[in-house]
Parts: C-alpha cells; sequence; structure tokens
C-alpha cells in the first residue's frame, strides 16, 4: 500500500517535471534565435552610439578581443571591440567595470578615438591577418598579459600616476590626448530615482563625457565636482556617478597604454565562424549595418 | 454555483493579496519606487497568476493530494521561465527594465497562495477570473504606491512610461514640482515599508466606517488569510 502510493507519487511527479521541462525547453528553443538577435540588436546599437558610424567602416561587433585588466575591473574578462577605418585603427570601444556603485558592480562602454599616430605602427588588421602570422602574433600577446600581470601585483600598491608611468614602460603609448566619443551604462542596479540617472533613458549626464579630450598628464578634471573635477553629482547621490567617471578615467588610461596591444590582439569575436568568414563579414556586413543605424 | 461579483470584490477590496493577505511583498515593496515600475510588475504578475490558476485549475482532479504543492511549484516556476523567455524575446525593453524581477515573480506567494486556495477547489473559468481580479488588485496597491514614492521623492509621475508604452509615451511624463533634493525616505525601501503601512491603515479605517455605518458598531472588519483557509 505504502510502496504503491510511493511509486504512483513519484511517477505523476516525475510527469510533471518532464512536461514542464519540455514546455520550458520548447519555448527555450522556440525563442533562442530571437533572443540572441535581440542581444545583438541592443549591443550593436549601443556600440554605434559609443562610436558613430562615421568613425569606422568594420563590424564592431565582429572584431574584438578579450582582456583581464585591473584598470577595467578584475571580476571577469572585458570586452574590447576594434573600430577600423579604411583598415586603419581609428577607435576602440572597452567595457568596463565600476566595481564601487552604490549598490554593487556598474558596467559601462566607453568608446574612444584612438591617436592614429600611436596606433599606425602596428603592422595591419588582424581580422585580415594570415593564420601564418597568428602565431607569431600570439606570442607578442601573451608576452604583453604576462607585463600586465606582473604589473597586476604591484598595481594596487602604488598611486594613479605612478602606474601610468609603469604603463608607460611597458608599451609604447605616447603622451597624447584621446577623445571619448561617448560612454553608455550596459547594466547597474543604483537606487532607482538617485543613482540610475547615469542611464540615458533617465537622464542625459551620460552625455557629458562625450566628446571631452583625455590626457594622462591631467588628470584632475576627470572627477566629480566634489572632489574637484568637471563632472556634475547627483543631488543625494554622489556615489555613483564618482565610480562611473573613475570607471571611465581608468579605462581611458588603460586604452592609452595599451592600444597598439588591443589592436593587435587576436580576434575572439569570432566565435563560430572560422577566419575567413570574418573577412566577408566584414566585407559584406559592414556597410549595410552603419547604414541601418543611421 | 462561483459568484463573479463576490470574486471581484474579495480580489480587489476584501482579500487584497497585498493589502490583506501581505503576500508578495518583496517584489511589492523593492519596485514600486515609481508609477511605471510598480504597473509593469502588476502586470507580470497578473499574467503569472491567471496562467497558474488556470493551469492547476485544469490539472486539479487529475494530481493527488500529497504532492499538489511541489507539482503547484513545478506549474508555476515553467509558466514564469516561459514568460520570461517570451518577454526576453519579443518586449526586450520591458524585460530589460523589471530585470530581475520577472524571475522574482516565482517567489510571490500570493500566486502559490492562490493556486492553493482557490484554483485547486475551483473550475478553470472561475480560476482565471479569480486570477484577473486578485492581479489587478495587486497591481492596484504596486501603482498607487509606486505613484505615492515617485510623487513624494521625485516630484513626478509616469517617469519612464516609455519603458512600458514604447516611444509614443516619451513625454507622458508629468512633472509636478521641480526639486533639487528628493526626498530620500520616499525613494528608499524605508519609504516603502511606511507607504505599505499607510495604505493598510487607510484600508483598514474606510472598513471600521463601512461597518460602522452598516450595522451596529460592534461589527469589525474582517481580516481573511489565505492560511486560514487551506
Amino acid at each position: 500500500m505504502m510502496k504503491e502510493s510511493l511509486a504512483k507519487n513519484g511517477l505523476m511527479l516525475g510527469a510533471f517535471a518532464v512536461v514542464t521541462t519540455a514546455l520550458i525547453a520548447l519555448t527555450f528553443f522556440g525563442t533562442q534565435d530571437k533572443i540572441e538577435q535581440q542581444k545583438q540588436q541592443k549591443l550593436l546599437s549601443v556600440l554605434n552610439e559609443v562610436v558613430p558610424s562615421e568613425f569606422h567602416d568594420n563590424a564592431l561587433y565582429a572584431n574584438c578581443t578579450e582582456v583581464n585588466a585591473p584598470e577595467l575591473g578584475i571580476k571577469k574578462n572585458h570586452k574590447i571591440y576594434r573600430a577600423t577605418l579604411n583598415g586603419q585603427p581609428n577607435a576602440l570601444v572597452l567595457e568596463a567595470t565600476a566595481p564601487d556603485g552604490y549598490s554593487g558592480d556598474i558596467d559601462i562602454v566607453v568608446g574612444v578615438k584612438v591617436d592614429t599616430q600611436v596606433a599606425g605602427n602596428r603592422q595591419g588588421n588582424s581580422s585580415n591577418d594570415s593564420l601564418d602570422g597568428e602565431s607569431e602574433r600570439l606570442n607578442t600577446t601573451a608576452l604583453a598579459l604576462s607585463d600586465l600581470a606582473e604589473l597586476d601585483s604591484t598595481q594596487q600598491r602604488i598611486s594613479e600616476q605612478d602606474r601610468y608611468a609603469s604603463n608607460l614602460s611597458s608599451s609604447d603609448a605616447k603622451k597624447t590626448s584621446m577623445r571619448v566619443l561617448g560612454v553608455r551604462v550596459i547594466e547597474h542596479k543604483e537606487t532607482p530615482g538617485l543613482g540610475d540617472k547615469i542611464e540615458l533613458a533617465v537622464s542625459d549626464w551620460i552625455t557629458t563625457f562625450s566628446d571631452k579630450s583625455f590626457s594622462p598628464d591631467n588628470l584632475a578634471p576627470w572627477q566629480v565636482k566634489k572632489d574637484g573635477g568637471e563632472f556634475d553629482q547627483f543631488t543625494g547621490a554622489t556615489i555613483t556617478p564618482r565610480a562611473v567617471v573613475g570607471a571611465v578615467r581608468e579605462a581611458l588610461l588603460y586604452a592609452q597604454a595599451n592600444q597598439t596591444m588591443l589592436f593587435n590582439a587576436p580576434n575572439t569575436c569570432a566565435n563560430t565562424n572560422s577566419v575567413e568568414t570574418i573577412d566577408t563579414i566584414n566585407v559584406n556586413e559592414a556597410q549595410p549595418h552603419s547604414i541601418e543605424e543611421l | 454555483m462561483t459568484d463573479f461579483r463576490d470574486l471581484s470584490l474579495q480580489g480587489l477590496w476584501k482579500n487584497n493579496p497585498a493589502l490583506v493577505q501581505l503576500l508578495g511583498l518583496c517584489p511589492l515593496l523593492a519596485v514600486t519606487a515609481t508609477f511605471i515600475n510598480g504597473l509593469g510588475l502588476g502586470l507580470a504578475t497578473m499574467l503569472v497568476l491567471i496562467g497558474s490558476n488556470v493551469t492547476v485549475s485544469l490539472v486539479r482532479n487529475v494530481v493527488r493530494n500529497e504532492i499538489r504543492i511541489p507539482v503547484f511549484v513545478m506549474i508555476i516556476a515553467a509558466f514564469v521561465t516561459i514568460v520570461q523567455l517570451l518577454m526576453n524575446a519579443y518586449t526586450y525593453d520591458l524585460y530589460l527594465a523589471l530585470g530581475i524581477f520577472i524571475p522574482l515573480i516565482v517567489t510571490n506567494c500570493a500566486i502559490i497562495g492562490r493556486a492553493e486556495a482557490f484554483a485547486s477547489k475551483n473550475g478553470p473559468l472561475a480560476s482565471a477570473y479569480d486570477g484577473l481580479m486578485m492581479g489587478l488588485g495587486f497591481t492596484a496597491v504596486l501603482v498607487i504606491l509606486g505613484g505615492m514614492r515617485e510623487v513624494l521623492g521625485a516630484g513626478t509621475l509616469l517617469a519612464g512610461a516609455d519603458r512600458l508604452f514604447g516611444p509614443i509615451a516619451a513625454n507622458w511624463t508629468i512633472t509636478l514640482f521641480n526639486t533639487e533634493n528628493p526626498f530620500l525616505l520616499a525613494i528608499l525601501p524605508p519609504g516603502a515599508f511606511l507607504g505599505m503601512g499607510l495604505l493598510i491603515a487607510i484600508k483598514n479605517s474606510i472598513d471600521a466606517k463601512l461597518a460602522a455605518k452598516q450595522t451596529s458598531p460592534a461589527v469589525k472588519a474582517e481580516r481573511v488569510r489565505v492560511t486560514a483557509e487551506s
């Protein structure tokens, strides 16, 4: 009797589990492509917002490298999208995480126009490189990354200016200024009504970054006004804008110091595509996409 | 058999899930910083409530009594996941705006409460209606609380309506007054608790007045709880 009821209940529970799981699985597979497409579209529109189409003619989302740098937040890897114009490196989009928001991490993207003089020394567009050059470039990247890793351990103790100086010695950046094209907040958990003014949907504060030039020699303006910088804080919420401004500043310092390495690193946004297909994407899809976004 | 008028009255007022049953307080207090957030979560909850009520009602004679709760949980979880996937695919902006609170609908006790207390004992039609009314009652409280906090905190109403209704709603925001210093207490969670307490107090005092008017003042407003029913 007892056994029978146990078996019946077990079977019924099992049956319900199978049916509900099957339903979820069906919906999942039915919506998978659409969701991926939505994400891609969102990413594309954000990428095109921070690097307007006149600054690039390649498919931005298909040309990126992944880095793990303390300047961008150490909790996870960040993608750096490379924008090229007529095959020349022109702009970078850096994903970055501000770890010191009021309620946790704030994920942002920073679009920045790179100095073509410096970046021009590189050997050509990575996505156009043949597979033969791949291993060589991997080696140089590995070297650059190990340099960075060495820096990681000491960086926490040294001040901002010192860090910039040490980064300089490990790379070939010059003391030139960069121009911010745009900044957007991707994800945050800041207080609605206070900290969420960093979202473009709520307030246009984030657009104050656009067209600002950045020079590592003069970091003082890259703070909120309360700390002596030139960015407004929100009434009732200083921590959030301070975190965002700080993260942008760090990301820009990183971009400044590592731009050659970033442009030369192998493309990791190819996903399932082989190197050959990336080329076709770049050639065939670049134009339609940038036109669509206009 | 089932009186639809009574069902409406129960859901909207007498047995309001938020004000009387005090269920689903976690999302209720967390998202009601603005009118639109409250409305968005309220609508999503209502959809899940109707769907889960109908499903539970349909399988109520198949499921053995001992395992009904895990089965209900599975149904509700599946329903929420499906709604979440569909919203993710077809209303992406709304999905981004509501964020974590869609999966949190699973934890809203109001839904399993209605499945257990009503849908498992009634037909699909009555259960769907009950879900609709309970959902409306819940949404009403979310919206009132959200509106209250938004007006007090930021001096606006309907801010961010375009997230829910699309670009046509971009200009719907009503600014009642401009404030340089937002009233922090109203925006932060403690304000939600205070506002919620205030709403319950108002409801109870209205009930008390109605009761006093109707018959002898001895009759007190009755607090009906789901837990007492099962």
